[in-house]
């Protein structure tokens, strides 16, 4: 037997049309005889027509090359795994995506800065003594953890 | 025929390039609409469904196609957009600074003079009413939010977006309840002057 109770857990699977059929003649018949769920019945669809005026931009022109930039800074696994024992080449890779992540910052308009001139600094940072450090290998591993609550 | 999403990342987890490069034209527009509903900040939004795609990729060699494609692509950017909503409420207070700045030039825009031109006016009333419902369903908790925009949008079942929600299917019909509650009481106004509109369609499954 429906109930306003339980009108409320399956109010919006009624509207949607996704309520199995014996349910929704159950919920027919309340909604006949419940002014109070009927009326909420009838905003509850207001809203969702409203909602189809929520606008969403389409994603930037540039989101494809921004992605494949940060996507080419990507170890290929194969080689990841031969990486991994030796601090400085994981630590270049480091590098590389740290300096992607920032290449990809560059407003369209400003060319990023020529190869010859990242090699550099990523040769600069690969030979800085003190960034052979297993912590930021540690922080790597964090950044891709990523948790539901 | 096209292939399956499953397919194309089973292909990906092979090491092919060009699956990956379909699975992205296929799911962009649809993430980045999700997560720039979800997030305030645009640019934060379009970062989030880029990194979405960087999972998906760093995650290709460990892919079992347990669970839909579009299950596992959305449950990953609702946990980045709901630790980032949360990340940010430890910054400074710039977020709501901004906000009650949009909210001040939302209302100033629907009392400027129209300059004249037929349709002005009309275009002036539909952006003050589009930012009316963006800032309602943004006021929402993230988890409610995330569950009407999945609903709405998305096309996706009950028992999906519990997945993605990572919650029961009676907790998810208490979110979409509790959230369009609240959405009915902020949107009031604009809900009786809806009225004369009509009605279109069902409650969900319009595609953004
Ligand atoms: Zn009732």
């Amino acid at each position: 037997m429906m109930n306003c109770e339980k009108m409320e857990r399956e109010l919006i699977a009624y509207l949607d049309g996704r309520a199995p059929a014996s349910l929704r003649r159950e919920i027919d018949l309340h909604l006949a005889t419940c002014p109070a769920c009927h009326a909420r019945a009838a905003e509850f669809q207001q809203i969702s027509n409203l909602l189809d005026e929520f606008p969403a931009p389409d994603p930037s022109p540039y989101f494809d090359a921004r992605l494949r930039n940060r996507l080419a800074t990507e170890p290929r696994r194969s080689w990841w795994s031969v990486w991994l024992p030796q601090p400085r080449l994981a630590l270049a890779t480091a590098a590389l995506l740290i300096l992607g992540a920032w290449v990809s910052t560059f407003p369209p308009d400003t060319p990023p800065p020529a190869p010859v001139q990242a090699e550099e600094e990523f040769r600069m940072i690969k030979d800085m003594p003190v960034l052979e450090n297993y912590d930021v290998l540690a922080n790597l591993d964090a950044l891709s953890e990523i948790a539901a609550d | 025929m096209a292939s399956s999403d499953v397919q194309l990342m089973l292909e990906v987890k092979q090491g092919d390039e060009a699956a990956f490069e379909l699975l992205l034209q296929r799911y962009r527009t649809p993430l980045c609409h999700f997560l720039s509903r979800m997030v305030r900040d645009p640019a934060l939004a379009e970062d989030l469904a880029q990194e979405v795609f960087l999972r998906v990729y760093r995650a290709r060699k460990d892919y079992q196609p347990s669970a839909k494609f579009t299950t596992w692509l959305f449950r990953i950017a609702t946990n980045l957009a709901l630790n980032a909503i949360r990340d940010g409420r430890f910054r400074k207070s710039e977020d709501s600074l901004d906000e009650r700045r949009e909210g001040e030039d939302g209302e100033s825009v629907a009392f400027e003079v129209p300059d004249g031109h037929p349709g002005a006016e009309q275009h002036l009333i539909d952006e003050d009413r589009a930012a009316m419902i963006r800032r309602a369903v943004l006021s929402l908790p993230e988890k409610q939010r995330a569950a009407v925009l999945l609903h709405k949008f998305h096309e996706m079942d009950y028992e999906d977006i519990a997945r993605i929600l990572d919650c029961s299917m009676s907790a998810l019909k208490s979110l979409l309840f509790r959230a369009y509650e609240t959405l009915r009481v902020q949107l009031a106004p604009m809900a009786a002057s809806a009225k004369a509109g009509g009605s279109r369609g069902g409650v969900g499954g319009s595609s953004s």
